[in-house]
């Protein structure tokens, strides 16, 4: 019974924080660091983010796209599989599963419009359908995703709370420039939101914290991680990161053929 | 750089990532043609196992994987139930050495019939509780598919697939979609076979719910008492017209707000016509009748739901004799495979022998539910009796599938405690669910204490104490991977038992 997420293959895949930053042997080797490769990772998710709002798609399937990135750079190499075709594969594939289909010609017009200046962005219909089955294959053909997004507004409308909506969804929001998703289940990352959003707004949720009975250490572990993301990247969600900072490492990854 | 050849890298992915080949499998022949491909019947060279693939055809190419294959994957991966088509994995077929431009097979596992191929017998009419035996596990499976917010879309007897054993599954989730209650958005009518399509989806609805799977099944009910299609319409209109001649015509009285359906006034019904579904089938079982009634309801918001026909009472009595005589008559054909989709002449290809054996085992399984079933009914618990054979009939599938692709049939000596201990865990179960202590001593002194596995029953006895110990004892039956679970509440179980720790309330 999988229409909960306790018993779906998503819970199932949790992985654990050290699994998760793994640079793949294959980009260790063209030196990719750590970091940089976090740093590829928040690019393109902001990648993705920009495309999407191009071909206007439901949150959930931004959402969707960038799990399934993250997932898959779990398990493969940014050398195999070229993240600049990965990010926007994921879109297409993501719009599919929460039905809303993109079409493949669409999506490539938007790149070649949105990456008119850089040529390693750009790609036909057959290399993203190519990757289409590639990334199919990869996430072993488990599909289904789930975000913090229905248990952020179930929880605030119990806690009463539900004017911290717009800022607990934006901090939501930004949980997937982070691999949050691959490794905590979804409502205590929407709590952890909640639990900043009412530090940042002056409001006392501390009672209905307590009644709740989850683990707050776990909670203000992902709320911590979240605060330690804002204060090393301060992304500016328009512009992305530095070109300066992104390029260098890009250029360390294969181009396409 | 040199370039190894493949399998002597000293790469060893984890074989849980990437997909086998489809080379694996020998094909051995087409069974039937699927919504996007053709299935075939085809052996696991390792494990020598029967399966079935269908094959994914990759013909739309411009939009690369077909969404429709995308949906049944997404659909089939979290639904995991005795009564609806377990996907094994999938495979692919690679192309010049490119595995991702070849097609893409998925691989279910094999059943011999499907419900059309076995109701066109010729000369042969289900008996009625072979009826009721497929409409249960029918039920049990779209309920499942229902709290889990899958529609099917597609119900009809050839997306019935039935084993040796009668265990029927729901298959072919090509058309089916996850809804939401707060689902707003819209979804197509043109879907389900158009003999099995409700009204509201005639009348242009493109928004509904579970309730258009329910009329399908009031369908297939009707056909397998009737013995032939009983809406067999040509076209959309003669459809309806059928459907009024049957159900009577809608109205704002029996079905509010038809009126405002997207196309009523183009097929307003020119004089209104009453219902006759109780005259056309009188001859039907008075319980079936009723039953059929609330499913060919032309409301969908008053259609009976899966649940509760599940809960109807008519699916509560099956005399055991009348099973033993609807399985005989079931095990003379089962020698055959009786695929209704498959067109060429080697259509009755003879079975492997040791596929005779397995009718017994259902037999059997089936004997225990009923025996136990009367015992309830005299007891006057017939609530219960539903819940007990449907525990009997999943452990039994449970069973199944932890042998994998031995039949159990084979071998009905080793199999008998088992099927003792799945009855007795199942009185159990019903005791403690339902807390009925005066059934305590009416069934389980007469009954239960003849049934070999004594644990269990010590446990159902112990009621109060025991409660929790019982419920975790039913897990390896959901789960039959637990074994450790099993073996350790054993040992623990006839400890109590040897201190007198459980005591008969």
């Amino acid at each position: 019974m999988a229409a909960n997420f306790w018993t779906s293959s998503h819970c199932k895949q949790l992985l654990d924080p050290e699994d998760v930053d793994v640079v793949p042997a294959a980009d260790r080797e063209r030196g990719i660091t750590p970091e940089e490769f976090r740093l590829v990772k928040i690019h393109m998710s902001l990648h993705i983010w920009r495309l999407a709002q191009q071909v206007k798609v439901r949150q959930r399937v931004i959402a969707t796209a960038v799990t399934y990135f993250r997932r898959v750079y779990t398990r493969k190499s940014m050398t195999d599989y070229d993240p600049r075709l990965v990010a926007p594969t994921c879109l297409y594939l993501a719009s599919k599963v929460e039905e809303s289909t993109v079409q493949a010609r669409l999506l490539v017009f938007y790149i070649k419009k949105m990456c008119a200046s850089d040529e390693k962005y750009r790609f036909e219909i057959k290399d993203i359908l190519e990757m289409e089955m590639k990334l199919l294959e990869a996430l072993d053909y488990y599909l289904v995703v789930f975000h913090p997004y229905r248990p952020l507004l179930q929880l605030l409308q119990d806690a009463g709370i539900t004017d911290l909506t717009q800022s607990a969804w934006g901090l939501v929001n930004d949980t997937y420039k982070m691999d949050l998703i691959l490794i905590y289940p979804p409502y205590m990352i929407a709590l952890a939101c909640i639990y900043i959003a009412s530090v940042l707004k002056d409001k006392d949720t501390t009672s209905w914290f307590e009644e709740l009975r989850v683990d707050m250490n776990i909670v203000k572990n992902i709320s911590m991680e979240i605060l330690d993301f804002y204060d090393t990247y301060k992304i500016d969600p328009q512009r992305g990161l530095p070109e300066d900072k992104i390029s260098p490492v890009m250029n360390k990854l294969p181009a396409k053929a | 750089m040199a370039v190894a050849a493949p399998g002597q890298l000293n790469l060893d992915e984890s074989p849980s990532w990437g997909s086998r080949s489809v080379d694996c499998f020998e094909k051995l022949e087409q069974i039937g043609e699927g919504t996007y491909g053709q299935v075939f019947m085809a052996k696991e060279m390792q494990t020598q196992e029967i399966v079935a693939l269908k094959k994914i055809r990759m013909d739309n190419e411009r939009e690369g994987f077909p969404i429709t294959a995308i949906r049944e994957i997404k659909i089939l991966k979290k639904l995991h139930h005795p009564n609806v088509i377990q996907l094994k994995e999938i495979v692919t077929s690679p192309v010049e050495g490119n595995k991702y431009k070849g097609s893409i097979y998925m691989v279910f596992e094999y059943m011999d019939h499907d419900l059309t191929g076995l109701a066109d017998r010729p000369g042969m009419r289900f008996t009625i509780p072979q009826i009721k035996c497929y409409m249960r596990q029918l039920l049990m499976g779209l309920h499942y598919c229902h709290i889990n917010q899958v529609l099917h879309r597609d119900i009809k007897g050839s997306n019935l697939l039935i084993d040796n054993e009668g265990i029927l599954k729901l298959a072919d989730f090509g058309l089916a979609r996850s809804f939401s209650n707060d689902h707003n958005g819209h979804l197509t009518n043109r879907v389900i076979t158009l003999w099995y399509r409700p009204p509201e989806l005639l009348l242009g609805s493109t928004k509904y719910g579970p309730a258009v799977d329910m009329w399908s099944v009031g369908c297939i009910f009707a056909e397998l008492l009737a013995g032939k299609p009983i809406l067999p319409g040509k076209n959309e209109p003669e459809q309806l017209t059928k459907i009024f001649e049957l159900c009577g015509t809608p109205d704002e009285l029996n079905w509010p707000g038809v009126t405002k359906m997207p196309w009523y006034n183009n097929f307003k019904p020119s004089r209104p016509i009453k219902r006759r579904v109780k005259e056309s089938f009188k001859h039907f079982d008075r319980h079936a009748l009723d039953l059929l009634e609330k499913m060919l309801t032309l409301d969908p918001s008053q259609r009976i739901s899966a649940k509760d026909a599940l809960d109807a009472s008519t699916f509560g009595l099956i005399p055991f004799q009348q099973i033993l005589k609807a399985c005989q008559s079931m095990s003379h054909h089962m020698n055959f495979r009786l695929r209704k989709s498959v067109s060429s002449s080697d259509k009755l290809k003879k079975r492997p022998s040791d596929r005779k054996h397995s009718i017994l085992n259902h037999i059997r399984v089936c004997h225990q539910s009923s025996n136990l079933a009367n015992r309830m009914h005299k007891t006057g618990q017939v609530s219960l009796q539903w819940q007990l054979e449907a525990i009997i009939m999943q452990s039994h599938v449970a069973r199944e599938g932890q042998t994998g692709t031995r039949r159990v049939g084979a071998k009905v000596e080793d199999t008998k405690i088992a099927e003792d201990k799945v009855v007795a865990m199942a009185v159990a179960l019903i005791l403690l669910l339902s807390k009925a202590e005066a059934l305590i001593h009416t069934l389980v002194e007469r009954w239960v204490e003849q049934v070999v596995v004594a644990p269990g029953v010590g446990l159902a006895m112990g009621l109060e104490e025991q409660t929790i110990r019982m419920l975790v004892l039913m897990v390896p039956l959901v789960r039959p991977e637990d074994r450790t679970i099993t073996n350790k509440l054993a040992l623990a179980t006839s400890s109590s038992m040897e201190t007198g720790n459980s005591t008969p309330s």
